[in-house]
């Protein structure tokens, strides 16, 4: 599913709309005569201050949801994966030098020997 | 070729391979090297913090799916297998498909929620880093390796260079000596050279990555940011139960001061706690600020003014994650002892 900007938008609205709501109750409870009634105002505030809270926390994994969809849809991963690389690669030759200067002395002690052999012949 | 010749030639050859090693070394060398540290730091940090959260995530989904299954089972909810599982069976696919559970009542069944992107993308900044710690790694065993391999050569080229005078009946000369001489010179200024380049790379590629980095580090914060509400909300939920407690014993004639005392505390402790949490959103806004502070560096060829900047943003990064990194371990430690 594509995520857009529209839908990070609604996330937010929505997380704005849970936070008014939760801070009406709270403004409510904060004053309100105390009752262990079930069915009093001030029981049935701290019920939905209890319900809010927790579509708040559940709406935090909505939005780890939507993030989560909305790094697939997106090059990002994919533009970091080419820097790393870019990066290694770039180690490697460095590291690869000192195996090419071997490369070199090797073929030079190959050379030496060769002219070594043939600095023994009797007809030198 | 005559001996003197050849050495001129080497002489030469020796000025030339000063001379690109003091212009080498005058082009930076001092602040390059600080500058590969600086980088080298931030790889590590940036790991360590996205470490972090990438636990914190693993975590939440594990919750998500406790919290589905508790509501299945205290729903009642009759699980079948879902008709696709005969396929799973007999697959001949590379990878096995998954069998899956249906709810009879044919209501979709709420699945945990995924985060293999985020991982992903924590991911690739971790393997960057890595990239960055490898090139701006201490080079002490390579540059031993590269003049080692020089001199090597040296040698060999001083012995080639004895058998061709054999061979075409020169006179010996001192060319072996002034190869060696060439040798050491040519290895310092190699040394110099793959430390200019390994600083060259790791500017090039911080300055094009700092807006992907920005970007990636733009994502985490909110990542973070929806850690942070899911563990605030938690805490708050046990604020609400303190305070409701205490209320409920403040408007009983029958509990006592010290009941009342108890409850009390226990929701100050709760409260604390609250108010505590959350800090972690700055560490992923920290490694944001060191990346921009080693580009800004890398803009400006990493002047000394430059590279404090830089090395300030890492150094506050290493507290931040330093920070977040015990809190994580006290937190898997145990209870956080709020009784």
């Amino acid at each position: 599913m594509a995520i857009t900007t529209n839908s990070l938008a609604a996330w937010t609205e929505t997380n704005e709309t849970l936070t008014q709501d939760l801070q009406s109750v709270l403004t409510f409870l904060a004053t309100a005569p105390w009752s262990a009634d079930p069915a009093s105002p001030y029981a049935l505030a701290e019920a939905e201050q209890t319900r809010l809270t927790a579509a708040i926390h559940q709406h935090a994994v909505t939005g780890l949801q939507q993030i989560n969809e909305e790094i697939a849809d997106g090059p990002l991963i994919a533009e970091i994966n080419a820097l790393s690389a870019r990066a290694k690669q770039e180690a490697t030759l460095i590291a690869n030098a000192v195996k090419t200067v071997t490369g070199i002395t090797r073929a030079v002690d190959l050379a030496t020997g060769v002219v070594s052999q043939f600095n023994k012949l009797p007809f030198l | 070729m005559d001996g003197r010749s050849g050495g001129y030639s080497l002489h030469r050859a020796a000025r030339t391979a000063i001379a690109a090693a003091i212009l080498i070394g005058l082009s930076g060398c001092a602040t390059s090297t600080a500058f590969r540290n600086s980088v080298g730091q931030f790889g590590t940090l940036t790991k360590a913090g996205t470490n972090a959260q990438n636990a914190r995530l693993a975590a939440i989904v594990a919750d998500d799916q406790e919290r589905i299954r508790a509501a299945l089972a205290a729903g009642h909810v009759d699980l079948r297998l879902d008709p696709t599982c005969a396929a799973t069976l007999t697959s001949q696919e590379t990878v096995a498909p998954p069998c899956r559970l249906v709810r009879a009542d044919g209501q979709a069944l709420e699945q945990p929620v995924e985060i293999d992107n985020i991982l992903a993308l924590s991911a690739a900044l971790g393997t960057y880093a890595d990239g960055l710690i490898a090139l701006a790694a201490d080079s002490t065993d390579d540059q031993a390796a590269f003049t080692s391999s020089i001199n090597s050569l040296g040698t060999s080229l001083g012995k080639l260079e004895g058998e061709v005078r054999t061979a075409t009946g020169g006179a010996p000369g001192s060319s072996r000596t002034e190869i060696g001489a060439v040798a050491a010179v040519v290895a310092e200024a190699g040394n110099l050279y793959f430390g200019y380049r390994r600083s060259r790379a790791l500017q090039q590629i911080v300055l094009t990555g700092d807006p992907i980095v920005q970007e990636a580090v733009a994502t985490l914060v909110r990542v973070q940011l929806r850690i942070r509400q899911y563990d605030r909300s938690t805490l708050f939920a046990q604020v609400q139960a303190a305070q409701q407690r205490a209320s409920q014993l403040a408007h009983d004639p029958g509990a006592g001061a010290a009941d009342l005392r108890t409850a009390q505390n226990a929701l100050f402790t709760a409260l604390a706690a609250y108010n505590a949490a959350g800090g972690d959103v700055a560490k992923y806004v920290a490694i944001g600020e060191a990346h921009g502070a080693l580009a800004e560096a890398a803009r400006a060829g990493a002047s000394p003014g430059q590279m404090a900047a830089a090395i300030t943003a890492i150094m506050h990064l290493a507290g931040t994650i330093h920070d977040s990194v015990e809190t994580l371990e006290g937190d898997g430690g145990g209870d956080s002892g709020s009784n």
